[in-house]
């Protein structure tokens, strides 16, 4: 059973998903703050952790690169209230495999969560929105093509996970497999993590919106 | 009171002495140091300008709160009191209680020359709950409308009143000689106590911002109260009903989030802003959950007005007869286009055999999009849920996100 650790500040947010996934998941531990975090995630090693965006003393980002800078295979999934986009953007580049709303029901966190564990990045629609917006416009003369555009087919996947399909349903739509389709938002995921694509870090802290 | 003409309250903040002569210009829009002018020169008229001050302090109450004025101050009515006061001087002349020609012409003229400098002063306007803008009078006087005409006119003025008292004109020496040592005398007060009166003044700066800040907390707990604590307790009563309490709370969190970061503009101006106020009132009216992605941002047009009325119909339509309660709208705004979907994964429905109820995807939702030069396009079928795609073309100024919203 995949082995989940939770971060989150609110008690009760915590205490309700760790019920909620502890009927399907191993609950292995939890904490509130960014000093605790890192000490229990390294201490127990967990599959996944799952994380807020929001936390103080640095936020999840701070958990996720402390964490990383220590143990590089830990897998992270990105958990919020928060549709700012910069936040979001931000842990993403830190290194989340994923991002998922609060609002999400148990079952779709529960399925989240053995995803990311599966080596797949998970995106909300939300998620795929900020993308589409993040590498939308003209593109300026690029300084990596590579990393700096999506490619026509990344964005027809953004754009269905954007109306709300399933990795399933964006197959059938695009007539792939399912496995193209994870390896498109893979692809996107790293697209995120590693473009300096000036837009994105600008657009990432200029945006109040939502 | 309020109905008696010249009834006044007194002012209870921005006052030199009892707010006399401030509650009295706040009620008849004059200005206030026009009236502070009338009432110094005409204290120097056989005291007229004391006898009247201390009648007005009589015959009014002090204001219950900080008021803003009853009327805007306004030159003609500035100029009325100016001729008033000016008409009680010379009929005080005539009883003899006077300083003699020449003094008075002299102070009258320096009253004036002051009043003259402050009277223009367009910064410091009088804003809701009585709270002034913040210009120091000094930056005041020197800016705003015919600065320099003001400047030059008051320097003037009070340079005529000097030469007069002190070049002669029918002057005695001794008097001159009063003159200059009262001046001196002034002077010197003004060094010695000056240190002390800026103290005070910044005593009653610091009281006033702690004013506004009590004033916020105030504002901000009873916002709290008539959000926050009303959702809180609706939702104790209605633990019971889940799907309420879902409703009550993400209410309640759109409300907050609003609050805490909404954005001075009006956020339904803008494309996203507006998507989102719409997801919210079908959220509320048809108790479903309706995730939104907005891409790309530009400012409200009558197409996208359309385009989003279109939307409306879909999620309403998806609330009323899918059977889930969970829709996803995505709205995309590119420079040439916009497309939007509302997607759910209820029951789907038969175009063929709903023809009769069809009425209202075919005016408020094809129809619309057709006007507007769009196409509309529903995939559907019994069982397999339901998405409506429209797509409009646009001569649309779009912009990236973060560049349109930014504050």
């Amino acid at each position: 059973m995949t082995s989940v650790f939770l971060v989150d500040d609110h008690a009760l947010f915590r205490a309700g998903v760790r019920t909620e996934l502890g009927r399907v998941l191993d609950v292995v531990g939890e904490a509130a703050t960014v000093d605790d975090a890192v000490t229990g995630i390294l201490d127990v090693r967990p599959d996944v952790i799952v994380v807020d965006v929001h936390l103080p003393g640095g936020g999840g980002k701070a958990i996720i690169e402390h964490v990383l800078a220590v143990w590089p295979e830990a897998t992270f999934l990105a958990l919020s209230v928060s549709d700012a986009a910069e936040d979001v953007v931000a842990v993403i580049r830190a290194g989340a495999r994923g991002y998922v709303t609060k609002t999400i029901d148990a079952e779709q966190l529960a399925d989240a969560v053995r995803r990311v564990h599966g080596g797949d990045a998970v995106f909300s629609p939300r998620l795929a929105g900020f993308v589409l917006d993040a590498f939308s416009g003209n593109a300026p003369p690029a300084s990596d093509p590579e990393l700096d555009q999506l490619s026509a087919r990344e964005q027809e996947v953004m754009r269905l996970i954007a109306r709300g399909y399933t990795y399933r349903e964006v197959a059938t739509e695009l007539h792939l497999s399912v496995k193209t389709v994870e390896t498109h938002v893979s692809a996107v995921l790293r697209k995120l993590q590693l473009s300096n694509r000036r837009e994105l870090t600008a657009w990432a802290t200029d945006r109040r919106l939502l | 009171m309020p109905s008696r003409s010249l009834a006044f309250a007194r002012r209870r903040d921005r006052r030199v002495l009892l707010g006399v002569a401030g509650g009295f210009a706040d009620q008849h829009g004059v200005d206030v140091v026009v009236v502070r002018a009338a009432l110094v020169v005409l204290s120097f008229a056989g005291g007229l300008g004391i006898v009247l001050y201390v009648l007005g302090h009589l015959l009014t109450e002090t204001q219950t709160a900080d008021l803003a004025p009853a009327q805007a101050p306004d030159q003609r009515r500035n100029l009325s009191v100016a001729a008033i006061a000016l008409g009680a001087a010379l009929i005080m002349r005539g009883t003899g209680l006077w300083l003699g020609d020449a003094v008075m012409a002299t102070i009258i003229i320096v009253t004036s020359g002051v009043t003259l400098l402050a009277v223009f002063r367009p910064e410091t306007v009088a804003v809701a709950g009585g709270r002034v803008t913040d210009v120091s009078p000094l930056a005041a006087v020197v800016r705003g409308r015919h600065a320099k005409q003001r400047v030059i006119a008051g320097a003037g003025l009070i340079a005529i009143g000097l030469v007069l008292v002190g070049g002669g004109g029918g002057v005695s020496a001794g008097l001159r000689i009063g003159v200059y040592a009262t001046a001196l005398t002034i002077l010197g007060v003004s060094v010695l106590l000056g240190p002390w009166l800026a103290r005070a003044a910044q005593e009653v700066a610091e009281e006033r911002r702690q004013r506004i800040r009590l004033d916020e907390r105030d504002a901000m707990a009873a916002h709290l109260h008539d959000s926050v604590l009303q959702t809180l307790a609706l939702i104790q009563r209605s633990a019971g009903d889940p799907r309420r309490t879902v409703t009550l709370a993400r209410r309640q969190e759109a409300e907050l989030r609003e609050w805490l970061y909404g954005r001075a503009a009006d956020p339904a101006a803008m494309l996203s802003g507006a998507v989102q106020a719409m997801a919210h009132e079908v959220e509320d009216l048809y108790d479903i959950r309706i995730e939104v992605v907005v891409v790309g941002e530009g400012a409200m047009t009558t197409d996208l007005v359309a385009v989003i009325a279109a939307v409306r119909e879909a999620c309403v339509n998806a609330a009323k007869h899918s059977g889930v309660d969970d829709v996803s709208v995505f709205v995309e705004l590119r420079t040439d286009i916009v497309e939007a979907f509302v997607r759910d994964r209820g029951v789907g429905f038969d175009r063929a055999s709903v023809s009769g109820d069809g009425r209202g995807i075919r005016q408020s939702i094809e129809a619309r999009i057709e006007r507007i030069g769009g196409r509309t396009s529903i995939e559907t079928s019994p069982g397999s849920g339901t998405e409506v795609r429209l797509s409009v073309p646009v001569a649309h100024d779009v912009a990236a996100r973060g560049e349109a919203a930014r504050p």
